[in-house]
């Protein structure tokens, strides 16, 4: 399941909406950049009124002196006012992009549960990294760089047109070359930045495999084979650089003509000019200095036409995780009246697949532990999604206190009910900052007694700086039994009424983590437990056993009744037995 | 670090020669530029002769010679800065397979991966900035040697100027720096808590805190932000500055070479020629800083890049290795006092699994540092002492969590192929090889499942397979390495107790006669092993069978029932009963034999429904469902 992509249009409307939400700072840096590039134009005019003075033989030694105070004193305002603009945009471009992977995160941070469980994280990592770093470039420099082009090319050329428009003329020669290679390269460059692109980001996913499962390579001997790949993943890059390098032979060059070209027209053009007394010399070189200072802007505009397309690229993958539709609507006032789960003919199926659950009817009394037993393939597992609210039923109620579970609020949802899996991810933070995500604001003394409560207060207490530990990436690295009490820990923080656990991927399974069944029982302590089966010996312990079959619970009731019903639940029993 | 430099610049050769040549034509085209447009003036416009013709041609030809000089020294350019990122990129990542472990010992991973990323790109731009750099030097002389043969002055005020305006910049660049590592250190903890942020996404939407995480993003967020900010008021005044110096530097340029026009001594096409040299000497002097800037951030690239190059695997051969002993011999753990026989299954069993994880660990040699204390005999001999590579090749331990890696499944499950390219076989051979393995482990299912099955291109570290997906590709993949000495580590931990048994009992076929070491508290695994050593805190305290064990009314029986009971539970079957699937109580394999014997009718809910563990492909399944936050399976 892949994570969308917004297209063309929605990248085009989010950055209009950004540039208007900007206009009023944007049109200040513009002002400012203008102001200094119209400073900078003033080098061609006072050499062009210099030489036409010489030429007509009145210059002065004074005049010359004067014309050079001018020069500087016109440098000295482009530069300030330009170091100004240039700040105004930069800074502009900082809170632009801050805002952008802000919001970014705020929206991975509420992507619907059902689509989280089921999506995986690659995806979107990919975006959070790679996406965000190619989208840095464009904002926080393209975009004022751009300003700064776009206004020293205009001001450029109005400049020219205000010395003589005659000779101006001759800048123009170049325009249609430059309009058709650009369209021309721009229409497949596209395409070669994101292959670029992509064939990094594999070479990337492949050199971080390789760092994380160093071990596994050492002890299989793989290096060999992982490096083969490395090479592949170069190679494919190299490839995929080479092919945008192709494109770029071929525009570099006739872009470059396209400068120079006119300026060789302007000139020639220009001479007759001066011929036919239309023109002064001093004109004539005060346009061709124009031209040769037009190149610097066009060719920077031009060469970030490049990083727009693939920051427009990356733009798209990080806003496209906004359009995951949401897979529940809360709703903000609804109140669960007590804490009885049920279940009312609950039906359910995944997207468009078979149906899984064909009615279920199902009363949880507040602190009962009920085992859900079946076959592989029977849709217990689902079933104990639907009851933890990861996804709503298709048809019929998942209730809690007489509220459709999926109608709670996330937040309200946790304290009701949660599922229990073999999650135990380590958050790079202190030991506290990993348990205070279920119960943000608890104080020390609230962390510790959780701790207790799943008896990890001896270690965390022995760990270099206790509570205040750095853990994960890069800090002390947990134990997976101790990574698993602080998830037990958050539990118990957390304190929802229900937990469901799903015993296979949940703590019970067999190695995995023996210890920690005393704490597990700890958490399960007064509240209401559903637990997915898979060994009988968690049936026999429960309340009441639900045995599910094909999607439909046919039998349901205590440990003794079943087994004194004769059903499938007591044929099972007698089997282990072997009564 | 100099010499890793010198050793990249070699391999390079002939793109850093070519784009200095090409680089200095291109220079020299765009400096010979003022002097033509000069000219032009002067005897074209100025005197309205035909001799226009012969300059506007000349600019038209070193238009033509700049335009295919300056494509040239771009294509260097960036094969330059491509190869150089590149092979420091494929560098680290050769590197971190040779090394292993003690990779991640010293650096966090996503370290590592910043480092592939931005260093090796930082890496590459010092030698693109190079040629550009030598090209500009050479242009620069000979626009100051042009100025000196019109003028002595002047040609002084441009040699010593221009290194001067550059010096005067270059001032500003190591507080830039500072400011600009500052920005980049706060960008990779950002990178860092987002990545982490979404790799436990499952823990935060399942659990709560995300309200939380968001928060410190943004707080982060904002950090890289004042950061970027404060290396943007310095970056601008370097902008201002590098438009007012050089400006400067022009209007005294045509200050006096405009007296030099009045006193007669040049034209004034020269004097336009000298305008030209002047603003044409901006594009070296903005080289020279901006290759101080590159080379500030390139070298710290690089000495990053060298460390991570200088960090040794932490098992290395000894200066003369003594040679392995024969095949079949005997290894002692010291410090355990654990012996593993050659030819036989032994279980190892802990009340602390991690202690008889760190045995079995131990057998592979993975520290030498560790072993000074606690040293291992293979044959007598501590088995620091003998080659590492045949150490590896003929003892393989697959520990508790192997990673699976990216490329087609069958290339990654047959590691004799990938472990040594010289190895041959028929593709069908190879393919029945693979595919009995997988079937030993159990993970047929799940290889059938796939649309191009055993030939599936699989995702990077095997991010498509769930956990449970993962343990049984592994362990065919170990069964593949047919090592002399196997030893696995938990092998079974995410499997449902239906699969578990599966194994146990392929096991025995798939390593009949030779050496097989696992960590497991599995009964169903346990009753399979020749000889289990139980261990108390990582110290042996006595062997026996399973069968033994389960009877033995010592202290020995009772510990060992105590560790193995955890796994079965309160309501178990009297000891001595067969312990297959009784003993843990496995709904599903119970249910199978319930439905043999007729006790129970399954009825399907779908068509395709397998028995057992490997539905688990498809959501709502029971097996072995989605695990592990960044391991979720994602490409479903």
């Amino acid at each position: 399941m892949l994570l969308p992509i917004a297209d063309a249009k929605t990248v085009r409307a989010t950055a209009r909406s950004l540039i208007r939400e900007h206009r009023g700072r944007l049109a200040g840096v513009l002002v400012l950049h203008s102001i200094a590039s119209a400073a900078g134009l003033a080098g061609p005019w006072l050499i062009g009124r210099t030489i036409d003075a010489m030429t007509a033989g009145t210059a002065t030694l004074l005049g010359i002196t004067i014309v050079a105070l001018v020069l500087v004193a016109a440098y000295a305002v482009q530069g300030l006012v330009s170091r100004f603009a240039q700040l105004r945009a930069m800074v502009l471009g900082e809170t632009v992009f801050a805002a952008l992977r802000e919001q970014f995160m705020h929206t991975v941070g509420r992507l619907p549960l059902s689509v989280v469980e089921r999506a995986g994280t690659g995806d979107l990592l990919a975006r959070t990294t790679n996406d965000i770093s190619s989208l840095a470039q464009t904002v926080r420099f393209g975009v004022p760089r751009i300003l700064v082009a776009a206004a020293t090319a205009l001001l450029t050329l109005v400049a020219a047109f205000l010395t003589n428009p005659l000779v101006a003329l001759g800048l123009l020669v170049g325009v249609p070359s430059i309009a058709l290679v650009t369209r021309w390269y721009l229409r497949r460059s596209g395409r070669g930045y994101q292959r670029q692109l992509a064939a990094h980001a594999l070479l990337s996913g492949v050199v971080s495999e390789t760092v994380e499962g160093a071990r596994t390579i050492e002890a299989l001997s793989l290096a060999p084979a992982q490096q083969a790949k490395i090479d592949a993943a170069v190679l494919e890059r190299r490839d995929t650089e080479r092919y945008t390098l192709g494109l770029r032979t071929v525009w570099l060059p006739t872009i470059e003509l396209s400068f120079l070209v006119p300026i060789v027209a302007g000139v020639g053009w220009g001479a007759y000019l001066v011929w036919t007394g239309a023109a002064s010399v001093g004109e004539v070189t005060a346009v061709a200095l124009y031209g040769t200072q037009l190149i610097g802007p066009v060719n920077e505009l031009l060469g970030w036409m490049d990083e727009l397309q693939i920051g427009g690229t990356a733009l798209a993958r990080i806003i496209g995780v906004a359009d995951v539709p949401p897979d529940r609507e809360p709703v903000p006032d609804a109140t669960p009246a007590d804490e009885r789960l049920e279940a009312r003919g609950v039906r359910f199926r995944y997207g468009d697949g078979p149906e899984v659950l064909h009615g279920i009817d199902l009363s949880l009394a507040p602190g009962e532990r009920l085992a859900i037993v079946g076959p592989s393939g029977s849709g217990k597992s689902t079933l104990g999604r639907l009851m933890a609210g990861i996804n709503a039923p298709t048809d019929g109620w998942m209730t809690v206190g007489g509220v459709p579970i999926t109608d709670l609020p996330l937040d309200v949802l946790h304290r009701h009910v949660a599922l229990v899996t073999q999650e135990h991810h380590v958050f790079v933070g202190t030991i506290a900052d990993n348990l205070r995500l279920a119960k943000p604001g608890a104080d020390a003394s609230e962390l510790e007694s959780a701790l207790e409560v799943v008896d990890a207060l001896g270690w965390v207490r022995h760990m270099p700086d206790g509570l205040e530990t750095r853990v994960g990436s890069g800090g002390v690295v947990l134990t997976p039994a101790q990574a698993q009490q602080v998830a037990l820990a958050r539990l118990v923080l957390l304190d929802p009424h229900t937990l469901v656990l799903d015993e296979a991927t949940s703590l019970l399974d067999p190695g995995a983590a023996r210890d920690l069944e005393s704490s597990l029982e700890r958490v399960l302590a007064g509240r209401t437990v559903v637990a997915i089966a898979h060994r009988l010996h968690t049936a026999h312990d429960a309340d009441r056993v639900a045995v599910v079959q094909a999607g439909r619970i046919v039998e349901l009731g205590s440990h003794d009744e079943l087994v004194a019903a004769g059903g499938q639940y007591a044929a099972l029993w007698s089997s282990w037995h072997h009564e | 670090m100099p010499r890793f430099l010198l050793w990249q610049a070699s391999r390079q050769k002939q793109f850093l020669v070519g784009g200095i040549v090409f680089g200095v034509i291109w220079m020299l085209c765009q400096a010979v530029w003022p002097y033509l447009l000069g000219r032009a003036i002067d005897d074209g416009v100025a005197t309205a002769s035909a001799d226009i013709w012969i300059w506007c041609g000349a600019l038209l030809a070193v238009a033509v010679v700049q335009a295919i000089a300056g494509m040239l020294r771009h294509r260097m350019a960036v094969k330059n800065f491509v190869r150089s990122a590149l092979r420091a990129g494929r560098l680290i990542g050769h590197h971190s397979a040779e090394t292993g472990s003690a990779i991640t010992a010293t650096t966090a991973s996503g370290e590592i991966v910043a480092t592939v990323l931005t260093d090796a790109l930082s890496l590459g731009s010092m030698f693109d900035v190079t040629a550009r750099l030598v090209g500009g030097i050479v242009a620069y002389l000979v626009v100051s040697g042009i100025m000196l043969a019109t003028s002595v002055e002047l040609g002084l005020v441009v040699l010593i100027g221009v290194p001067v305006l550059g010096a005067l910049l270059t001032l500003l660049i190591r507080p830039l720096h500072a400011r600009q590592a500052a920005w980049r250190e706060e960008t990779g903890l950002l990178t860092t808590l987002g990545a982490d942020t979404v790799a436990g996404l499952r823990v935060l939407r399942g659990i709560g805190g995300e309200e939380e995480f968001i928060a410190r993003y943004a707080h982060r967020s904002q950090a890289v932000r004042r950061a970027g900010t404060h290396v943007a008021q310095l970056q601008s005044w370097l902008d201002g500055l590098q438009v007012f110096l050089p400006g400067v530097f022009l209007a005294f340029i045509v200050w006096f070479g405009a007296r030099l026009v009045l006193e007669g001594a040049i034209s004034v096409g020269e004097l336009v020629a000298f305008y030209g040299y002047a603003t044409f000497l901006v594009i070296p002097l903005r080289t020279a800083v901006e290759a101080t800037q590159i080379f500030a951030r390139g070298l710290v690239a690089t000495r990053r890049i060298v460390d991570v190059l200088r960090i040794r695997p932490a098992a290395q051969d000894v200066p003369e290795p003594r040679p392995a002993p024969e095949a079949g011999a005997e290894l002692v753990d010291v410090a355990s006092g654990v012996v593993i026989e050659p030819h036989r299954f032994t279980g190892l069993v802990d009340a602390d699994p991690d202690a008889a994880a760190a045995v079995a660990t131990r057998l592979g040699r993975f520290a030498d540092a560790e072993h000074e204390e606690a040293p291992v005999l293979w044959g007598g001999v501590p088995h620091t002492t003998v080659p590492v590579a045949e150490l590896r090749r003929r003892i393989v331990v697959s520990d508790a969590h192997p990673h699976l890696f990216q490329g087609p499944l069958v290339e990654g499950l047959d590691v004799k192929k990938a472990r040594d390219p010289e190895f041959t076989s028929t593709e069908t051979a190879q393919l029945r090889a693979v595919s009995r393995a997988v079937e030993q482990a159990a993970a047929a299912e799940t290889v059938e499942a796939l649309p191009a099955g055993l030939r599936e291109e699989i995702a990077e570290r095997g991010r498509s397979f769930s956990g449970g997906q993962r343990q049984r590709l592994s362990l065919a993949r170990a069964l593949l390495t047919d090592a002399e000495v196997l030893v696995l580590i938990e092998p079974t931990s995410a499997l449902d107790a239906h699969t578990e048994a599966r194994i146990a009992a392929s096991l025995r076929d798939a390593r009949a006669g030779r050496t097989t070491v696992v960590v497991s508290a599995s009964p169903l695994i346990l009753d399979r092993m020749d000889v289990i050593r139980v261990l108390r805190g990582g110290e042996l305290v006595g062997s026996g069978t399973h069968a033994e064990l389960m009877r033995a009314e010592d202290e020995l029986g009772h510990l060992y029932r105590s560790i193995v009971a955890r796994s079965t539970n309160p309501a178990e079957p009297v000891e001595g009963q067969d312990l297959e699937a009784a003993a843990t109580g496995a709904i599903d394999t119970l249910w199978l034999e319930a439905e043999q014997t007729g006790a129970i009718r399954i009825v399907r809910s779908r068509p395709d429904d397998r028995a057992g563990a490997d539905a688990s492909a498809r959501p709502g399944s029971d097996a072995d469902g989605p695990e592990g936050g960044a391991d979720a399976p994602a490409d479903r």
